[in-house]
């Protein structure tokens, strides 16, 4: 138990280490300094940012990112004030055929930000903070490509996930089960949300969080640890 | 931020009332400011949780509020909102919100909400935290918008008629007369000599006294036009042509201002107004000469009501022309009775009662009725003739579309067809005996109105009851208690509902469960206020001015019964329109959102002054 209350500060350690080598680009150092969240902080006193991206497919090394969005989650609460959503001028690179997935346009691609640029301002926002996604390793690997980091480096913010969340909650149920963020919604009579864009699904998915948390522990206290623990 | 990244929320606030009255960029605004959190069943939000938050919309999932004593005070489900009330309280509030079902609910804070009430008149107005103020707005009737177009009948001629002259002189040809009238495209032609109107031509003057007989086109117009003319003085009224028309049976009146021919009115242009239409109707059942010229009318009962519901006339308006249509058919059918029976051997009322009598007749009522005679009927040929008279009228109306009472509360029930003193006596007993039983049997007549012969019979009997009744508060409470067996609809949610119909389908009856409610609130205050008026408003007014209810009392009954109303006539029209059965019942989901949210705010108005009158009128108390 106290190792796990300790997965923050673990956490915190090896970005501080990682900070110091050689492997952590300059410009990235601070990032890597900022302090996290303590793994027995209540939920309800911390910001989580819900982020998800659009991306050409989903191998980093292959696709791009086409737009990120995200909404937080303030004491509880979804506030839209806090939400956010940039395309990304990967243009070049974009696919037909993901085009018409995303309903992105080159156009819209090419008014978009910096892919450089994009990524430091979600670092900006993230760094030090608790983010929200839907299957993780999508977003963390694409971070990752974009910073050019190695796939085992780590990342300076603290990573929870409601597919995990949600494979925890039913492995032992019988039948297949089906992850995908719809039919999560679907089957927690949720409205459904056609459209498909970053903002949207991550706002999706910090509702999904939200009836999560309230299946698993009700009204009483959650912390940050043990949300932790389901997530990974 | 671009709204179309969130056109799900984006899309539900621009379909819930009253956002969907906002500006592209209004919406905008809200949209971008919502606050999203989750509930499950059995959770609560009270006090602090709801004073100062601002307005809760559910977007999916179902709520009920309950009042501090745990009564219910409404229940919610996707797309309605709540919480308004609370918005300027500290602290602690009025009610708590229970989560029946998982429930993602949206609040929009106090300080948005309060910008967009600052700034959008519509959202202002639907946020007055007064029940009535919200019914009140929620519809402008047709004949509240304008003051001018109140009472159409009297509106001068000159300014509705047309002022397209076709005018020739005798020598034109038939044939150039039709092309003028085609130019002018009016149906009346003027054949003047210099300034003096010699005659007029009608399309179906060329029509049935030329092309039918075969006339020379090129003939004068003066072998078949009308001369002798009748006309019309611009400064006269709609309701003068429309007599003159209906007396001399001619649909077209040359108009004439200053002495000089100025324009023309056709029965046509007139009759589109739905209110003249029903006098014109009225005037020709008066002179209707057989029942079956009587049946035949009847059928226009519809249109008329159509185009009154259809053109938003007031929901009270309706109630009295209908009435005043019902009134005219009985005293026509009494009248025919009267000349095949000759003349009655005692003084007599036709008395409506039930709706009738209170001028609230609709589409659906049946007929309620009795006879009061001044003196008793002893002699067997007295007897014999109101037994004939009451059984021919009652007969009669019944082929005019006003169905014979199921309950037999009709003057063909020689029980309902009696003597002034017999009546009293009626009274007397049912005040004094008071059951519940005896009050349901008999309360269709705790509202009468006479339609025909002596009225003085009739404002004895109403006094007899007004006075007798207030020397007996045990008899107000039991109507009271009788009232409050029925309780408005407050848990209503998805299914409005706690009645099933005969397919097993949930609905609500707004008749039985809204309507009939203030009507019987109205008559306990109404009697409690010693008026001897039936009319549900009249008696709210009396109850006011007796200072039994408040004046915001008054007009929340009064919005809410014009509501209700309104509620159950439009939905009859439509009902109409696609060959339904017309019925009370309505279907929760052919309601609008607007709607829902308004008969719940009627609903609470109601079950509030049940609770007051039951304290009121509770037994041993004094009024």
């Amino acid at each position: 138990m106290l190792k796990l209350l300790d997965v923050t500060k673990r956490l915190e350690h090896k970005c501080h280490k990682f900070a110091d080598s050689k492997k952590c680009p300059n410009e990235l150092k601070s990032y890597y300094f900022k302090e996290l969240p303590s793994a027995s902080s209540l939920l309800k006193d911390l910001e989580i940012i819900s982020l998800d991206f659009e991306t050409t497919g989903i191998n980093p090394k292959e696709d791009y990112i086409l737009s990120m969005g995200g909404i937080s989650i303030v004491k509880g609460v979804i506030d839209f004030q806090t939400s956010f959503h940039y395309y990304v001028n990967n243009s070049k690179y974009i696919k037909k055929d993901s085009a018409v997935i995303n309903q992105i346009t080159p156009e819209q691609l090419q008014q978009g930000k910096d892919p450089k640029v994009a990524i430091k301002d979600l670092l900006d926002k993230i760094s030090g903070k608790v983010v929200l996604v839907h299957c993780q390793f999508i977003e963390t690997n694409f971070i990752k490509q974009a910073l050019n980091l190695k796939p085992r480096a780590p990342l300076p913010f603290i990573v929870l996930d409601t597919m995990n969340i949600e494979r925890k909650l039913t492995e032992h149920s019988s039948g297949k089960q089906d992850l995908r963020l719809s039919a999560i919604r679907q089957k927690r009579g949720l409205p459904e949300y056609d459209a498909h864009n970053a903002l949207v699904d991550s706002l999706a998915t910090a509702e999904v969080f939200l009836s999560q948390l309230k299946d698993v522990y009700g009204n009483k206290p959650k912390y940050l640890s043990q949300v932790y623990k389901r997530s990974h | 931020m671009d709204t179309s990244l969130l056109p799900n929320i984006y899309e539900f606030i621009s379909n819930t009332y009253p956002f969907s009255q906002l500006s592209a960029l209004e919406k905008d605004a809200t949209a971008t400011k919502i606050q999203i959190s989750y509930h499950s069943v059995g959770d609560v939000l009270e006090d602090e949780q709801l004073a100062g938050a601002g307005l809760f919309m559910i977007r999916t999932g179902v709520v009920e509020q309950r009042n501090k004593d745990n009564t219910l005070r409404a229940r919610y489900s996707a797309g309605d909102t709540f919480g308004y009330t609370q918005i300027d309280k500290v602290g602690t509030s009025d009610y708590k919100v229970i989560f029946l079902e998982n429930t993602l609910l949206y609040l929009l804070p106090k300080n948005v909400l309060n910008f967009l009430i600052e700034k959008n008149q519509a959202v202002g107005q639907y946020f007055n935290a007064k029940e009535w103020v919200r019914l009140s707005s929620s519809h402008n009737y047709a004949d509240e918008l304008n003051a001018n177009e109140k009472g159409s009948a009297n509106k001068l001629i000159e300014n509705v008629c047309s002022k397209e002259l076709a005018i020739v002189d005798a020598d034109t040809s038939i044939c150039q007369t039709a092309v003028k009238l085609g130019e002018k495209n009016t149906d009346l032609a003027m054949v003047m000599n210099g300034d003096t109107l010699e005659g007029i031509v009608t399309k179906s003057d060329i029509t049935l006294k030329a092309v039918a007989k075969n006339m020379d086109i090129h003939d004068p117009i003066s072998k078949i036009m009308t001369t002798d003319v009748t006309t019309i003085d611009a400064k006269n009224t709609v309701f003068d042509a429309l007599e003159i028309m209906v007396m001399y049976n001619i649909k077209n009146l040359p108009v004439i201002k200053d002495g000089k021919i100025y324009g023309s009115v056709s029965t046509t242009s007139l009759l589109q107004n739905s209110q003249l239409q029903a006098v014109y109707l009225c005037q020709e059942i008066n002179r209707a000469k057989t029942v079956e010229k009587l049946v035949e009318l009847s059928h226009q009962k519809q249109e008329i009501f159509k185009t009154l519901v259809q053109t938003n006339v007031k929901p009270h308006t309706i109630q009295k022309v209908m009435s005043h249509i019902a009134d005219s058919f009985t005293i026509a059918c009494i009248q025919l009775a009267e000349k095949q029976l000759g003349m009655p051997p005692i003084d007599y009322a036709f008395v409506a009662a039930g709706s009738l009598a209170r001028s609230e007749v609709q589409f659906l009522s049946d007929q309620d009725n009795c006879i009061i005679t001044r003196q008793p009927i002893e002699k067997p040929s007295d007897k014999e003739y109101f037994e004939k008279l009451a059984t021919i009228v009652t007969q009669d109306l019944d082929k005019c579309g006003y169905t014979l009472c199921e309950g037999n509360f009709m003057a063909s029930n020689p029980r309902w067809c009696t003597s002034l003193s017999q009546w009293k006596e009626y009274y007397s007993s049912w005040i004094a005996n008071t059951t519940e039983d005896a009050i349901l049997s008999s309360s269709v007549f705790l509202d009468m109105r006479c339609l025909f012969g002596d009225k003085l019979l009739v404002k004895e009997l109403r006094e007899h009851l007004i006075k007798t009744a207030n020397e007996n508060r045990r008899f107000l409470a039991t109507l009271v208690s009788i009232s409050l067996a029925v309780a408005p609809p407050l848990g209503t949610f998805r299914q409005f509902v706690l009645t099933k119909d005969g397919d097993n389908k949930p609905y609500l009856n707004i008749k039985k469960q809204a309507i009939n409610l203030i009507i019987e609130l109205a008559r306990v205050y109404g009697i409690a206020a010693k008026t001897i008026a039936t009319d549900t408003y009249d008696r709210l007014t009396a109850a006011m001015q007796a200072d039994l209810i408040k004046e915001d009392d008054f007009k929340e009954l009064k919005e809410a019964y014009t509501f209700l109303n309104h509620v159950r006539f439009k939905h009859q029209l439509h009902a109409i329109n696609h060959n339904l059965p017309l019925t009370n019942n309505l279907n929760p989901d052919d309601l609008t959102q607007f709607e829902r949210n308004h008969l719940r705010d009627a609903f609470r108005i109601i079950a509030k002054h049940q609770k007051a009158a039951q304290f009121r009128f509770a037994p041993g108390r004094g009024i």
